[in-house]
């Protein structure tokens, strides 16, 4: 593939700033072939849609409604290409130097995507690696975001469509047809993505919660669900409540704390650095705009295999924060649930 | 439970197995291989380093994460986990059995089940392998006693595929590099350190099943010269060349608040 993207978030606030590093790599070539390396900004905390730039008008009505929306991209806040990257060389650098709007405008949390391509037609750069590091009151922390697997990264042809995300300037209108046809592709490939399972920490030094990044151009809530047995008949008919939930606006950024009452059916362990307790959960995302638009009758199975769609473009982080001081202390991507 | 090597006595092992195995280590879990079932749902090894230190330990929590799985299972309703551990230099020195619930989460500290096995860069390490049933998960916690950090993956090492760890050089941080080598031989990592205009390189040996624990700033001490309070990134990328696959982990120890430590993990 000549493009790979990943999806991760930065914190922009008076003690914290971000930092990316990249490595443009190629499994098929040593040599210093060119790279370039496209970060796009998406809307940040408070509000999806307020402050950014909509790229492409959504129709919600109409026949073509449903292709017209995933023909869009998320509301972005910025796009910056950094070009002089080598295969083989890894960098980095300040968002805020890429992004001047994050050290004097705004601050929060704020989901970005990182595209790494070439030009070279035959080169396949899906081996490349991204790391965003945060920094919060002087002390570091680092994760790999979330790689997408688009359609971009599925085919390898995506020269034409790599414009859709990294431009916000750009659109590459496609035909009804085609639209379908990318649908029923991203259907298939990422149904096993629509729930991630995790396992969170609560002890009296941390406190866990998820960051949920909707780099989709749809609405979207999230429900999180406990993985345990405990206060819950063994067979039992119903569905089971969530402990936590949240709604996110196209291209939002959001944190949703798992407070103390989440972990009331949470594992106790006593060790000798202390006791903690843990939780495993599910995540399940559904699609808010169907739940709105569709009625009651389409709300089961159309809804869910649409969610599926637009979870590939959701990328949920598993944060944990020092209990006192709120910095962060380790924040894990987390990957689908489904066996 | 079933033990092998020099290991606490069987009664204590129950003991402990019965309150969800708890003591301290370090490991980080990433899938290997699958095998699906009738179900659809997937078997899988874990490959995963863990230690036992004086600064910092990890625990290993295995949980179950299908809902389904969780939702029809009986009240105590228990499978069994296995875990081969093997020593820095490749000798099977134990293996460990579990009976984990459906539903609560078992937590399992290694310090006891690491009597046998080697000391290398100045502390108990190993490479341990899970054996989990469908359905299940491992993930690990680096334990200090100021802080503790949930690991991620593991990054992969192979013929095809190189990786990179972004490094802080400082005075005041001690970044290492974990590798632990999931094949049947001898495997060769070949790091390079990016740190402004220089590059040097370095040759790690990994024996089959192994692990090493390597100091960034000791193993290209002579191409990093730090004045006290300077504070350089540079980049480690590292790659091998033949047919197995190394696992690549990343610590780095921070001096903390009132001189405690704090720790952070990536992979």
């Amino acid at each position: 593939m000549q493009t790979v993207r990943w999806l991760g978030f930065c914190v922009s606030q008076s003690m914290s700033r971000s930092l990316l590093h990249f490595f443009p790599s190629c499994e098929n070539a040593s040599a210093p072939y060119p790279a370039t390396c496209t970060l796009t900004l998406l809307a940040g905390e408070g509000s999806g849609q307020n402050n950014a730039v909509q790229p492409h008008a959504i129709q919600r009505n109409g026949p073509d409604a449903r292709g017209a929306q995933l023909d869009a991209a998320p509301p972005v806040r910025a796009v910056v290409a950094l070009e002089g990257g080598r295969l083989g060389h890894p960098d980095g650098l300040r968002l805020e130097d890429a992004f001047p709007t994050l050290r004097t405008e705004v601050s929060g949390l704020f989901g970005i995507q990182v595209e790494i391509s070439t030009p070279q037609p035959r080169l396949d750069v899906g081996s490349s690696g991204c790391v965003l590091e945060v920094i919060s009151q002087s002390q570091p922390v680092r994760f790999v975001p979330k790689k997408l697997l688009g359609k971009e990264s599925s085919n390898g042809r995506d020269a034409g469509r790599r414009g859709k995300w990294a431009d916000s300037r750009t659109k590459a209108p496609a035909s009804g047809a085609t639209q379908m046809s990318v649908v029923a592709q991203e259907q298939r490939s990422s149904v096993s993505m629509s729930s991630v399972s995790g396992m969170a920490i609560l002890d009296g030094q941390q406190a866990p919660s998820l960051v949920f990044v909707n780099a989709s151009n749809k609405p979207i809530s999230a429900a999180v669900f406990s993985l345990t047995s405990r206060g819950r008949e063994p067979g039992a008919e119903g569905e089971d409540l969530p402990v936590a939930s949240i709604q996110l606006a196209a291209g939002q950024t959001r944190e949703l704390p798992l407070q103390d009452g989440a972990f009331a059916s949470a594992t106790s362990h006593e060790f000798l650095s202390g006791r903690c307790q843990s939780l495993p959960f599910c995540v399940e995302l559904r699609d808010e705009s169907l739940s709105k638009e569709g009625g009651s009758e389409n709300e089961g199975s159309s809804g869910e295999s649409v969610a599926s769609v637009e979870a590939s473009q959701v990328g949920i982080f598993l944060v944990h924060r020092e209990a006192r001081t709120k910095r962060l202390a380790s924040v894990v991507t987390l990957e689908s649930a489904d066996f | 439970m079933t033990t092998q090597g020099e290991l606490p006595s069987t009664q204590d092992l129950n003991a402990t197995a019965a309150a969800v195995i708890a003591d301290s280590t370090l490991a980080a879990f990433a899938p290997d291989d699958e095998q699906a079932t009738l179900s659809g749902a997937t078997s899988q090894t874990y490959h995963g380093w863990v230690c036992s230190g004086p600064f910092f330990e990890t625990v290993l929590f295995v949980y179950c994460a299908d809902r389904n799985m969780v939702r029809s299972a009986k009240l105590g309703a228990q499978v069994p986990i296995s875990f081969d551990i093997f020593d820095p230099d490749g000798f099977h020195c134990n293996r460990v059995d579990i009976l984990a619930g459906i539903g609560p989460v078992s937590a399992v500290e290694w310090d006891p089940f690491l009597g046998s096995c080697k000391f290398e860069a100045g502390m108990k390490h190993a490479h341990v392998v899970a054996h989990l049933p469908p359905g299940f998960r491992a993930v690990s916690r680096l334990v200090s006693q100021q802080s503790g950090c949930l690991f991620g993956k593991a990054l992969r090492l192979t013929t095809t595929t190189r990786t990179f760890m972004p490094v802080t050089l400082a005075r005041d941080r001690f970044p290492m590099l974990v590798l632990l080598n999931r094949s049947e031989v001898e495997a060769t990592v070949r790091g390079r350190l990016f740190c402004g205009k220089r590059t040097p390189e370095n040759v790690w040996n990994i024996p089959a099943n192994g692990s090493r624990i390597l100091s960034i700033a000791h193993e290209f001490g002579d191409a990093i010269a730090l004045e006290p309070e300077e504070q350089v990134q540079a980049y480690l990328r590292m790659g091998v060349r033949g047919d197995y696959e190394v696992g690549a982990q990343f610590i780095e120890r921070l001096q903390g608040p009132s001189d405690g430590s704090v720790f952070l993990a990536l992979g």
